[in-house]
């Protein structure tokens, strides 16, 4: 089996709802794919993701991540899988204003062994392997020994979020439109430079936007409201 | 600053004071309030020597309080006499080593061809003097259900001429009274009548007072 | 976990303004439960060291309570005085070993004047066996001279010899004073913590020398008036004393004799046991205790419910906080024991923040309590009932926290990773 990513009849409804949010008959996502979903808002793109995440658990239907069907799994082990193998990146406020840099990107080695590993595996120890990953995003010197994340800039902030999602090189990055809170300049930068990683790492990238001038540097596009037998609900 | 603090205090005193002033003055207690269900045991603690008194109402022991009308009650005013000499019915010391040396008891209705028959008192001693006062007090402190002032006249007379108390007084002598730490007060196992029993108690550590009850029998004797 | 306590330290420092309010709500609540309870135990101690080896305290017809703080505490006032002759029959009784008569009524600059006889010296007793010591000088032999507690002395700085005049009365600025007969200071006493700290002592019959001139107490006109001289050639034996105190020699007798007087015939005597009435004034007090206990109960309520209300607001301002603990592995219980963690930990540092204020308010006031009450507050080690109100009041608080949790917890099952904000 090639995809990272599968579903299978899956529907969703909310509980007490009488009408289903996400209905996808088929849907792959191969691995070391870079795939664009576009969409408007409301179209059931959250759910999706949450889905795809374990966090929400389909009302009928199998979603399969890496292989593994994790509409099998428990609450717990969907928690503790999506921690191993799947990494975030938000539109925006990704960061923990408490934490230093650092410590936010060391946050998912804290709740999966496999991703602290991993990190470790390179030899060194994890706080050189968050300021290696951060400098590879260009953040360097004196932005690194900020102790407050909330001094940088909101294109340095979503830098740090993805140097969270890659650290200890999960095998999926899901990004919820990241760059919406970035100029267009800085768009392209930041898509850049989360390719790149991607590449290195040999991640498979699902890319949420609904800024359709990005579609181009993706290797597929979906449009969720085309994929999505459910159609508009109600909001 | 000081002033008004003391005034503070002084006002809260006198706040829960009052009613203890006007209702329930010991010293009346000692020997005169009669309150069904309640008693009060003195204990006095000097070198080997022990004194313990009892004063409780008669109706505590016998459950009535007038002359005895049938065989059956008599008998019980006999056996309820002879249970009291013996302080065991009453207290036990923890430890101690005591023995009961002397009695003396004060007890209504018993049939000792004495004259004390006419104002139901009858007593094995001639306590003529405190009798009196103690007839005096319980006129005073008639507490029997605290309404007292709603009292018709003559239901008042009559009662108060039937109520009746045991006064009863142990003589202990103890070989170690050193090491007497608490007082059992076994006399709710006897009798169901008691409620609560006032124990005082003084000797050579101090003075002390504690409430025995039907749930809390026993009473330290230490401050 | 680890991570979950590092994580709610930097959480509830990052929000140390609205958390740092909370943890000082809580605070004042352990310092009012534990203030409470450290006067009233120390008020007690301070109480029972007062008083002993006295087995009978007599005066006139009242309350035992009332009794024992107008003669022993200087608390209030007696009813009324008891006569002479009184006085004399009872201690020729056999079973007395010692009296000591008791006359109150006049002051100097606030301080009460108690007269007595010089066996008062001899019998008086405090915490336990303490007996009354002279920091310098010695008992009164003039008729006016005076003896003067510690913090008298203190307090007025006053010295051996100095001269003293007494106020008729007990007001602090009294108008009517005994200024025709002043005393002289024979001794000062050295510091017993006990009332007698604030006392003028001089004897009986000094007392009756200030007002052998007066007329049912007013002032004598000016053509009647009798020189300081002149009284010490007068009969200068009391009519009347305000209690005296007994000591027995066999506790066998207390109860008899204090039957015996409470029946005296020629007056209206109450005897009443010291330790007793002690006991009474506790059960009377227990009352007020209770209620500022519960008062302090309350305060600890409301603190804890403003812990969990603090806890609650938050939670929709720390939505995106949770997803994003979400998404990097977090689980719903981690959120729940987040918020419970961060409870515990405001909780504690209220608790050691309240221990500190009443240690502090401790040395801090203690020598102002001293010197008006004759409390003394010593800093002590909290004892099993301070760790019963802290371990109570940091497990409520967690109980307490559990709403919160368990909304936040309900949130973060909901919200996913994408909080709809």
């Amino acid at each position: 089996m090639n995809a990272s990513i599968s579903l299978d009849r899956v529907r969703f409804r909310w509980r007490g709802s009488a009408r289903d949010v996400i209905h996808i008959e088929k849907f792959a996502v191969d691995k070391h794919e870079k795939l664009f979903i576009k969409g408007p808002s409301g179209c059931g793109k959250s759910t999706l993701l949450n889905l795809i995440a374990g966090v929400f658990e389909p009302t009928a239907g199998d979603v399969h991540i890496l292989g593994k069907s994790i509409t099998r799994l428990s609450q717990a082990q969907r928690d503790v899988f999506r921690a191993d193998h799947i990494g975030f990146v938000f539109q925006q406020f990704n960061l923990l204003p408490y934490l230093s840099l650092i410590d936010n990107v060391l946050l998912p080695c804290h709740f999966s062994k496999r991703r602290k590993q991993q990190a470790l595996s390179g030899g060194q120890s994890l706080t050189t392997a968050a300021s290696e990953l951060l400098s590879q995003l260009g953040i360097v010197g004196d932005e690194l020994n900020k102790n407050s994340v909330m001094q940088l800039s909101v294109g340095q902030q979503q830098r740090v979020a993805v140097a969270r999602a890659l650290m200890g090189s999960p095998e999926i990055v899901i990004a919820d439109e990241p760059t919406s809170a970035l100029d267009e300049d800085a768009q392209a930068d930041f898509l850049r430079l989360l390719f790149e990683l991607c590449d290195k790492n040999g991640c498979t990238l699902l890319f949420v936007s609904h800024n359709r001038q990005l579609e181009s540097m993706f290797d597929r596009v979906v449009s969720l409201p085309e994929l999505n037998r459910a159609g508009q609900p109600l909001v | 600053m000081r002033k008004k603090i003391s005034a503070t205090l002084f006002f809260l005193l006198s706040l829960c004071i009052n009613p203890v002033v006007y209702s329930g003055d010991s010293s009346k207690k000692q020997h005169g309030a009669h309150v069904h269900g309640e008693a009060v045991l003195n204990l006095a603690l000097e070198g080997k020597s022990v004194l313990v008194e009892l004063q409780t109402p008669a109706a505590n022991i016998l459950g009535f309080e007038h002359q005895p009308a049938t065989a059956e009650q008599r008998n019980a005013v006999d056996r309820a006499v002879q249970m009291l000499e013996k302080h065991a019915t009453v207290f036990q010391f923890d430890a101690g080593a005591c023995r009961q040396t002397s009695l003396e008891m004060e007890s209504p209705f018993t049939d000792d061809g004495e004259d004390h028959h006419d104002d139901g008192h009858a007593h094995k001693h001639d306590h003529s003097h405190h009798h009196d006062h103690a007839h005096k007090h319980d006129h005073d402190a008639h507490h029997h259900d605290k309404t007292d002032s709603g009292h018709k006249e003559s239901e008042h007379h009559k009662e108060h001429d039937s109520h009746s108390e045991f006064h009863i007084v142990y003589h202990l002598t103890c070989a170690k009274p050193q090491a007497i730490s608490a007082v059992e007060v076994t006399v709710f196992k006897h009798f169901s009548g008691f409620e609560t029993v006032r124990v005082q108690w003084v000797g050579a550590s101090g003075q002390g007072m504690q409430k025995a009850s039907q749930s809390q029998t026993r009473v330290s004797l230490k401050p | 976990m680890k991570i979950l306590f590092s994580l709610s330290i930097k959480s509830l420092w990052n929000r140390r303004v609205s958390v740092g309010l909370t943890v000082f709500s809580i605070s004042i609540s352990v310092l009012l439960l534990l203030g409470v309870e450290e006067i009233r135990t120390q008020t007690r101690q301070s109480f029972t060291q007062t008083i002993s080896g006295t087995d009978l305290i007599v005066g006139a017809r009242s309350g035992p309570v009332q009794l024992l703080l107008y003669s022993v505490f200087h608390i209030g006032d007696a009813t009324n005085n008891i006569s002479w002759s009184s006085y004399q029959q009872i201690t020729k009784h056999p079973s007395v070993a010692w009296a000591v008569p008791i006359s109150l009524g006049d002051s100097h600059r606030g301080y009460r004047v108690m007269g007595t006889s010089s066996d008062y010296f001899q019998y008086y007793r405090f915490a336990g066996d303490g007996k009354l010591a002279f920091q310098s000088g010695k008992p009164f032999a003039d008729l006016y001279d005076a003896v003067i507690g510690a913090e008298v002395a203190d307090a007025l700085r006053y010295q051996l010899e100095d001269s003293i005049v007494l106020a008729h009365g007990l007001g602090r600025v009294s108008f009517t004073e005994h200024d025709d007969k002043p005393f002289r200071i024979a001794g000062i006493l050295a510091r017993t913590g006990t009332p007698v700290d604030k006392t003028v002592l001089v004897s009986l019959e000094a007392i009756e020398a200030i007002h052998i001139d007066w007329q049912h107490g007013t002032m004598p006109l000016p053509g009647q008036r009798v020189s300081a001289e002149q009284a010490r050639q007068m009969q200068l034996q009391p009519k009347t004393i305000t209690a005296f105190m007994l000591g027995l020699k066999s506790k066998i007798a207390t109860f008899q004799l204090q039957r015996a007087i409470n029946e005296y015939a020629s007056e209206s005597l109450s005897a009443i046991l010291p330790g007793v009435a002690l006991q009474q004034l506790w059960s009377m007090l227990g009352v007020v205790e209770i209620a500022l206990l519960a008062v302090s109960a309350c305060v600890a309520f409301a603190g804890l419910l403003g812990l969990s209300s603090a806890l609650l607001t938050s939670l929709n301002e720390r939505r995106r906080e949770m997803a994003i603990l979400r998404s990097v592995g977090g689980r719903p219980w981690h959120i729940f024991g987040l918020l419970i963690a961060e409870s515990a930990i405001i909780a504690l540092a209220g608790c050691g923040l309240g221990t500190l204020w009443l240690y502090t308010g401790v040395i801090l006031l203690s020598p102002v309590l001293q010197s008006t009450w004759g409390l003394t507050l010593t800093v002590t080690i909290p004892g099993w009932f301070e760790c019963l109100v802290l371990a109570a009041i940091v497990s409520a608080a967690m109980l307490i926290a559990a709403i919160p949790a368990w909304l936040a917890y309900r949130q973060a099952l909901n919200d996913g990773m994408m909080p709809r904000l």
